[in-house]
């Protein structure tokens, strides 16, 4: 099962070669010889899984829930699946809440009962500043959280924060996004006649300059407790440089097709439960692309919002998939575990899906997907909030980092902080353990 | 075996706590807490030396004070986290990636707007005037209202070196264009300041303080009448005056609506859905139906009645719109109108508890849920906490069973001792308001048989039973834990923060007076700005 996807520096450097000719802040970061840093995707499902259906033999095969990846014999090859994760922090609100603001950041929720909230850095964030990073874009927290019961506290709606109750918010509007990544709007409202791409990168530059410079006035004049929020703007500021020049330059540095991306011709209501199927195949399709486009690092993605009661209407279930499915999961009722069965094995569909579209895309010698790690996470491990063996999938190799991958690991119980310790370090940063368990040490049996 | 106690220690929140039954001595919760009357409460201030970013609904009101048509707007902005329901948390708001792409946006189309022909031809340059200049008159006018001040030098001088750019082998528009853009991505536009001044420390400037009230009571910044007046707020009765001249101004009366939609979590129901199949369509219109009928019962209390949080929870009427016919059915005195002031029949409804608005808002998408609505008045409207579900424990809600009423199916957690612990603290308020189903529709059956709408009330000051919400206000009214709940969350709107102690001195202070007064918000929330801690700044908690 061994497979090296490790590409060589040489092979990737000369795969954006022409990207970094066009950007000097690219040519500068890889004129510094690094290692090929992994592209890092997180996703987040809610509501756990059929225990009894999920869990694969050790050389993922036979599980019902996971056909969808481990039946291709190409994704079985690159995926790890971790069984033994469990979280016992508790904190405020419910099992959902701790999942979901917990699982990436190791913090327990904080607040009361009825409004709890994430309290620490979620790793895209720690990755964020400790990491320098080429891509115009170190990180993106998108995903699809249209739902006719859409949470009416919006604490569910991100797992990705910057510190307590600083929640990074989640962009769902594909058509938004594709605006923002992929096209060059710069100028056009701004005046009545074109302005050529130079004078648009000045003005804007003109305009950014002028920001940092109140912000570099105003910074002294603020305690020390309240700089931070300044220093999150600052860097906000200079990413949205990078985007902004990145919009306007011509586009023959990247594959090709990377200049032809187009946003989704049909319009669809992004808030509209029923439109959960195509919206999801919107989404990884773009993700993939700005992935694979060195326009993004970093993605994080809830698939649906915390504690989610998807109908599934699209797959003929029709019920309140929280409520009444996940919540009765019990073991004992073959109608429930049949639909959650069904269920599960949609998302994992998705995941294929999105593997899939990054295992399609030619990179060094390999695919993107070889360059990517992507880790589906759980909130919690069943319906019934219980906290013991929450599924995880990691699927690539995050550009050879992890050696051993198309194995099942199953090292008996591990605190589920030693998942983002784990990732912390595959991503290259040095971590002894994450959030409230700071030296939980990272996974054992992950190499 | 599990219970729950109620835990009365100075926390910020009171917390109903379920632990191993230990049971711990329960002070009296009917008894006030120990005030010494005319306490001044020095030691209790507003957070101080704070950035404070702007909500998108303070965005949004800014930018009404710019732009009367066209105006651009936060609508498609990704959203941010509401900390206890207001989306004003000062620790929470910051800029990320995301949201630096809506200013920008949001910058870009101000700036269009502002720099049309019509807008442009509304303050003309003076003839022979320089671009560099000129640029700089229209910045200064906008200044504040975009930046709640003038201009400084070193402002003047960057901002007219932006336009050069911006002209620079265009038009004099694109670069006032371009200057627009850095004026509304600048952080003084962005963020407002409560930093105080070098020559009075602890104390806010006259310009931080106009804000502050200008920002609490009207969510923008400072209208001329109040800027010209900052340096005279340092007085009380200064302060008192104007804030009772603020709230009557139309921005004054949508921000007291805004807060008691945002403190009643009603400020998504035009957005709400259901689904109850053949029985009743949730259509757009009948959701913002009800949305407006509450917006209509709340000016109404606000302009009429005083701004009274009584008629908020006791009034007997509505103001449906022809949408809602069904939805009310047989219980108005009168026919329907357009959202106009119509008598409820007594019997069913009364206060904004029985709205429809507030009743689809508190209930799931196809069913009630008695520990929903429970919960909320427990948390929300007691300023109590629930502690969690033990961990290990299976939570397993009792399924629908079309044989059983609501309240029949959740007795289940009553009877189960792990269950009982906690939901005893929601669960019995809840089943108040069980004559109306998850749309806010009145009904005396449920699968056939008869509701029990009987509710009660345990561990507050005003236990007892109760029918229906019109009975839940009336209790409501009667509890002094209620109105310092209410106190607190507004003082947490206020301040944009949640770190208030429901028991703390000036709360008490404030909740004496808004009890004295008849429930006047209007005049809590003048009471608030004239305190000491209004201008007086402590540390950041």
């Amino acid at each position: 099962m061994k497979r090296s996807t490790s590409i060589s520096r040489r092979r990737l450097i000369s795969s954006i070669a022409p990207v970094a000719t066009l950007f000097p802040y690219l040519s500068r970061a890889f004129a510094e010889e690094i290692a090929p840093t992994p592209r890092l995707i997180l996703l987040m499902q809610s509501n756990g899984t059929t225990q009894a259906n999920f869990w694969p033999t050790p050389v993922l095969t036979d599980s019902k829930v996971l056909a969808p990846l481990l039946d291709d014999a190409n994704l079985r090859r690159k995926t790890t699946v971790i069984k033994g994760l469990f979280n016992e922090e508790g904190g405020a609100g419910n099992g959902h809440d701790f999942g979901f603001a917990g699982l990436w950041s190791g913090y327990k929720t904080v607040g009361p009962f009825h409004d709890p909230w994430g309290n620490g850095p979620s790793i895209d964030q720690l990755l964020k500043q400790k990491l320098s990073f080429h891509e115009p874009n170190p990180t993106l927290n998108c995903g699809v959280l249209a739902s006719s019961t859409a949470p009416f506290k919006n604490h569910r709606t991100s797992f990705s924060y910057l510190g307590p109750h600083r929640q990074v918010p989640t962009e769902t509007n594909i058509y938004k996004l594709y605006t923002t990544y992929f096209s060059p709007p710069i100028g056009e409202a701004d005046s009545n006649r074109a302005t050529s791409a130079e004078l648009r990168i000045r003005q804007n530059r003109s305009v950014l300059d002028y920001v940092r410079e109140d912000l570099r006035q105003l910074k002294p004049r603020l305690p020390v407790s309240e700089r931070p929020k300044l220093e999150f703007h600052e860097t906000a500021v200079r990413d949205l440089e990078k985007r902004l020049s990145e919009t306007l330059a011509p586009r023959s540095g990247r594959p090709d097709w990377c200049g032809r991306v187009v946003t989704p011709k049909q319009r669809l209501d992004v808030i509209l439960e029923e439109n959960v199927p195509l919206l999801m195949q919107w989404m990884f399709d773009f993700v993939a692309q700005v992935i694979s486009c060195g326009l993004v690092r970093i993605v994080t993605f809830p698939m649906g919002n915390c504690g989610e009661k998807w109908y599934f209407s699209w797959l003929g279930i029709n019920q309140n998939s929280h409520d009444t499915l996940a919540h009765a999961d019990n073991g004992d009722n073959a109608d429930v575990t049949a639909k959650l069965l069904k269920i599960n094995v949609w998302y994992a569909q998705q995941v294929a899906a999105l593997a899939r579209k990054l295992d399609g895309i030619p990179e060094g010698n390999g695919t993107s997907l070889d360059n990517t790690l992507i880790v589906w996470g759980n909130e919690i491990a069943t319906g019934p909030h219980t906290m013991e063996d929450i599924p995880v999938v990691l699927v690539g190799n995050g550009a050879g980092r992890i050696r051993n991958t198309g194995r099942l690991i199953n090292e008996g119980r591990q605190p589920y902080q030693r998942l983002g310790t784990s990732v912390l370090r595959l991503m290259g940063v040095p971590a002894d353990g994450l959030g409230e368990s700071p030296n939980c040490g990272p996974l054992v049996g992950l190499d | 075996m599990l219970s729950c106690r109620v835990i009365r220690v100075v926390l910020l929140l009171p917390l109903v706590g379920c632990a191993d039954s230990h049971p711990e001595t329960t002070p009296n919760p009917t008894a006030p807490a120990a005030v010494t009357p005319g306490y001044p409460c020095r030691e209790e201030k507003a957070p101080f030396a704070r950035l404070r970013r702007l909500s998108d609904s303070e965005i949004d009101r800014v930018m009404g004070t710019l732009l009367a048509k066209d105006t651009p707007s936060t609508a498609m902005f990704t959203r941010d986290a509401r900390v206890g329901g207001f989306d004003n948390n000062a620790n929470a708001l910051f800029v990320s990636d995301s949201k630096l792409e809506d200013y920008l946006t949001l910058a870009r189309q101000a700036a269009e707007a502002l720099t049309t022909p019509a807008q442009l031809a509304l303050s003309p340059c003076p003839p022979d005037s320089q671009p560099g200049p000129c640029a700089i008159r229209f910045a200064e006018a906008l200044s504040p209202r975009v930046f709640g001040r003038s201009l400084t030098d070193d402002e003047r001088q960057r901002l007219q070196d932006v336009f050069q750019t911006g002209a620079e082998s265009s038009t004099f528009r694109a670069g006032l264009a371009t200057m627009l853009q850095a004026m509304f991505l600048s952080p003084h536009f962005l963020y407002r300041t409560e930093l105080g001044s070098d020559d009075h420390p602890g104390l806010f400037s006259a310009t931080e303080i106009a804000s502050r009230l200008s920002f609490m009571l009207t969510g923008q910044r400072p209208d001329a009448e109040l800027s010209a007046r900052a340096s005279g707020l340092f007085d009380p009765a200064v302060r008192q005056a104007e804030a009772l001249r603020l709230l009557r101004t139309e921005a004054g009366k949508t921000q007291l609506r805004f807060f008691v939609r945002s403190w009643l979590r009603l400020t998504n129901v035009a957005m709400l859905s259901k689904e109850l199949g053949q029985h009743f369509a949730f259509t757009p219109e009948v959701r913002q139906a009800m949305s407006r009928e509450i917006d209509a019962f709340l000016d109404h209390v606000i302009t009429h009645k005083e701004s009274r949080l009584d008629e908020i929870f006791l009034a007997d009427y509505g103001f449906p719109g022809p949408e809602l016919a069904e939805t009310y059915g047989d219980d108005l005195i009168k026919p329907i109108g357009v959202f106009e002031q119509t008598p409820f029949d007594p019997v069913r409804r009364r206060g904004i508890l029985s709205y429809p608005g507030f009743l689809a808002a508190h209930a799931p998408i196809d069913l009630t849920s008695p520990v929903l609505r429970g919960l909320f008045v427990r948390a929300d409207l007691f300023c109590q906490d629930i502690s969690p579900p033990p961990l290990g424990v299976e939570i397993i809600p009792p399924p629908p069973d079309p044989k059983q009423t609501t309240r029949q199916r959740f007795a289940i957690h009553a009877e189960s001792p792990g269950c009982a612990g906690c939901h005893r603290y929601m669960d019995p308020i809840g089943f108040g308001f069980e004559n109306f189903d998850a749309v806010g529709r009145y009904r005396t059956e449920e699968n056939g048989l008869p509701i029990d709408a009987t509710g009660e009330l345990i561990e507050t000051d005003v236990d007892g039973t109760f029918v229906g919400p019109g009975g839940l206000g009336q209790k409501l009214m009667q509890s002094r834990a209620f109105a310092r709940c209410f106190v607190t969350q507004y003082v947490r709107f206020a301040e944009g923060t949640a770190e208030v102690a429901v028991d703390s001195c000036r709360i008490e202070h404030l909740t004496n007076g808004f009890i004295e007064n008849g429930f006047r918000i209007d005049t809590l929330a003048a009471a608030y700005a004239s305190k000491d801690a209004f201008t007086h700044g402590g540390a950041v908690p």
